[in-house]
């Protein structure tokens, strides 16, 4: 009796310290993986900042007026985010392998399902990036032309011109994503159809006003004074 | 670069004339049907009248009209054979360069250059008042003064001609130091080192706006020490030619095109310090008749409708104390309200750094301008509504005095930008 109970223990106990045997080198190189791609990370970071701060590259893109990634990047700087993003995508890079490494049961599926992705989330994230610099600039082109023309409501216009694009866009990155499906499609119509809708309809309404007024200006004396009379030139 | 067949016509008009000519006088045209044959023979009227001593060359030079500009130049070739026509061939009108007078301009002043003339008038072919004394006035100084470059001075209503008046004028005053009244002045004369100087540093080659070739050349010969004068001519009557543009789209071509130059003469323009008078020829002409009724309110309430929208964008530009002082004016309504001088060229400076520095998308920067122009204007207007044509002369000349006292303003935030921001 006192055998079996001897050898279920020792039979238990090995089991244990054979698991973690086993367990161990994995997660030890999971450990080394973390920390080696950690360092690794921000010494690349450094290193980039170092480069991109030489370049003056902060000033540069605020000259080519690709001021939306000053605006989305920490203290305003786009050299603090791509080092970041280096690093993080290192460290990420480091966890992968670790896991990979570490064997658990998930990873053998997870490694190429996030593999295959990236090249779509590469596509997706510049379809956004392009999508938030050419709603800016369409923005701020609608909203000068807008004042120029003295229309009171050109801030609304301007706006309604950005947020349009941001939907075109964040409508384009999903469905390259295939997140959503379907529904994208569908919410990304109704909204689109939406804007447009009272778009024509605030245009429509405004422009009874004007035409009105273009009417009564015409039919009124033709001498009334404004600043067409005068020659800029 | 323009095509071959131009160059051939270049050489056939230049071995058809005797070398050296004295005076080439060129008619640059863009579907100018309507007025360019006018031109043409109040040009060739002044040539035969003034200088029927000496040897002259009336030419036309014409890219792409398709209106029947060309038609016209042929048909008074029949009156007139020495009349030489520089363009292409038929059918090749429609490639060229979106800029109207430039490619035409390098025609003539090639060959201006080519049969050596001592003086080359450039003519407007879209003006309809041109006298034949006109071609005496601006080609003398050259010839009998030894003046490299004479500019126009047209008689004009005391409230027209406002973007000169509030921003080019006193602006290239206080950038190059010569009082030019009229630097946007269509027609010009040039004398035969300037044309060589021109086309040595192939100052044409360079994309600049239609409206503002003029200050272009200007720039060119102060930046070069040649001896700019003016002379004072009757009033230049513009027919239109095409969709008129809009305020904001006439701005951004002049204004682009004036800090295009000041960017290219940076070196020049850092060392003039105030200015000085410039020669002029004949005497000032008063023009007839009232200045037609301007309403200044709807300009400020641009101007208020500008510092309620944009200020985002003039942020970009603007240091803070300016934005300061426009929004507490804009408070302010019509009837009492004015944009100071002082603060006038600030803006005007800020802007040509702006445009330097690249701060966004140039064309936005320079229509964002229009709002405050208009502000500007209104205060202008509405101080200057009843004075006489002398006053506002006074009162331009002393707004360019402001300009010029603000200069170390413009100095100190092109050398340092980030630095000095009041």
């Amino acid at each position: 009796m006192w055998d079996q109970i001897k050898d279920a223990l020792y039979g238990a106990t090995h089991r244990v310290l054979v698991g973690v045997a086993s367990f161990l080198p994995g997660l030890l190189a999971l450990v080394l993986a973390v920390l080696l791609s950690s360092l690794l990370g921000w010494l690349l970071g450094a290193l980039l900042g170092l480069i991109l701060r030489a370049f003056d590259f902060d000033k540069r893109l605020q000259k080519w007026d690709f001021v939306v990634l000053a605006e989305w990047s920490p203290k305003n700087s786009p050299t603090l985010l791509l080092r970041k993003t280096v690093t993080w995508t290192v460290v990420v890079l480091g966890w992968l392998v670790g896991l990979t490494a570490f064997g658990a049961g998930v990873t053998p599926q997870l490694i190429p399902r996030v593999v295959e992705s990236l090249p779509n989330l590469g596509t997706a994230i510049v379809v956004v990036l392009l999508g938030v610099l050419l709603a800016r600039f369409l923005a701020r082109a609608v909203l000068i032309s807008a004042v120029n023309m003295q229309i009171q409501s050109a801030r609304l216009l301007s706006m309604a011109m950005k947020w349009l694009v941001l939907v075109f866009a964040a409508a384009m990155a999903l469905d390259h994503l295939r997140i959503g499906g379907d529904i994208v499609r569908l919410g990304f119509a109704i909204l689109f159809g939406g804007i447009v809708l009272a778009l024509a309809l605030a245009i429509g309404l405004g422009s009874k006003e004007i035409v009105s007024r273009s009417w009564e200006r015409q039919s009124h004396s033709k001498a009334e004074p404004s600043d067409d009379a005068l020659k800029h030139l | 670069m323009h095509d071959t067949t131009a160059s051939r016509r270049i050489a056939t008009a230049a071995a058809a004339a005797p070398v050296p000519v004295a005076i080439v006088a060129g008619v640059p045209s863009f579907n100018h049907a309507g007025t360019v044959a006018s031109v043409l023979r109040a040009a060739q009227a002044g040539l035969g009248e003034f200088f029927s001593g000496q040897s002259s060359l009336l030419v036309s030079a014409d890219v792409r009209s398709n209106d029947g500009t060309r038609e016209q130049v042929r048909g008074l070739r029949a009156e007139n054979p020495l009349l030489r026509e520089l363009g292409p061939a038929d059918g090749t009108a429609g490639a060229a360069s979106p800029s109207v007078p430039i490619r035409e301009l390098r025609m003539i002043l090639e060959l201006a250059h080519e049969v050596r003339a001592r003086a080359c008038l450039v003519l407007d072919a879209s003006v309809t008042s041109m006298g034949a004394d006109w071609v005496a006035q601006l080609v003398r100084p050259i010839l009998d003064d030894q003046f490299d470059m004479v500019a126009p001075c047209f008689a004009r209503h005391k409230l027209d001609g406002t973007i000169s008046k509030g921003i080019v004028y006193p602006l290239t005053r206080a950038l190059y130091g010569k009082r030019v009244r009229q630097p946007l002045g269509s027609v010009f004369a040039l004398s035969g080192r300037l044309v060589e100087r021109f086309l040595a540093r192939r100052v044409w080659d360079i994309e600049v706006s239609a409206l503002s070739t003029d200050a272009r050349a200007l720039s060119e010969a102060v930046c070069g020490e040649f001896a700019v004068c003016q002379v004072f001519l009757g009033p230049a009557e513009h027919a239109g030619t095409g969709p008129s543009l809009d305020l904001s789209s006439v701005l951004a071509g002049v204004l682009g095109s004036v800090f295009d130059e000041m960017n290219r003469n940076v070196a020049f323009w850092q060392k003039v310090r105030g200015s000085e008078p410039i020669r002029g020829f004949g005497t000032p002409v008063e023009m007839a008749g009232n200045a037609p009724p301007v309403d200044a309110h709807k300009m400020w309430e641009s101007f208020r409708l500008g510092c309620r929208t944009l200020q985002e964008v003039w942020s970009a530009v603007l240091p803070p104390a300016t934005l300061l002082a426009l929004n507490y004016l804009a408070r302010e309504d019509a009837a009492g309200a004015a944009l100071a001088d002082d603060l006038w060229a600030r803006i005007v400076y800020d802007f040509a750094l702006g445009y330097r520095l690249h701060v966004m998308n140039r064309s936005h920067l320079l229509r964002a301008l229009t709002p405050l122009y208009l502000g500007w204007l209104a205060s202008f207007v509405r101080e200057m509504g009843a004075a006489s044509s002398q006053d506002v002369e006074r009162r331009v000349q002393q707004l360019s005095l402001v300009y010029e006292a603000q200069k170390p303003y413009l100095i100190s935030r092109w050398r340092w930008p980030d630095r000095f921001n009041p």
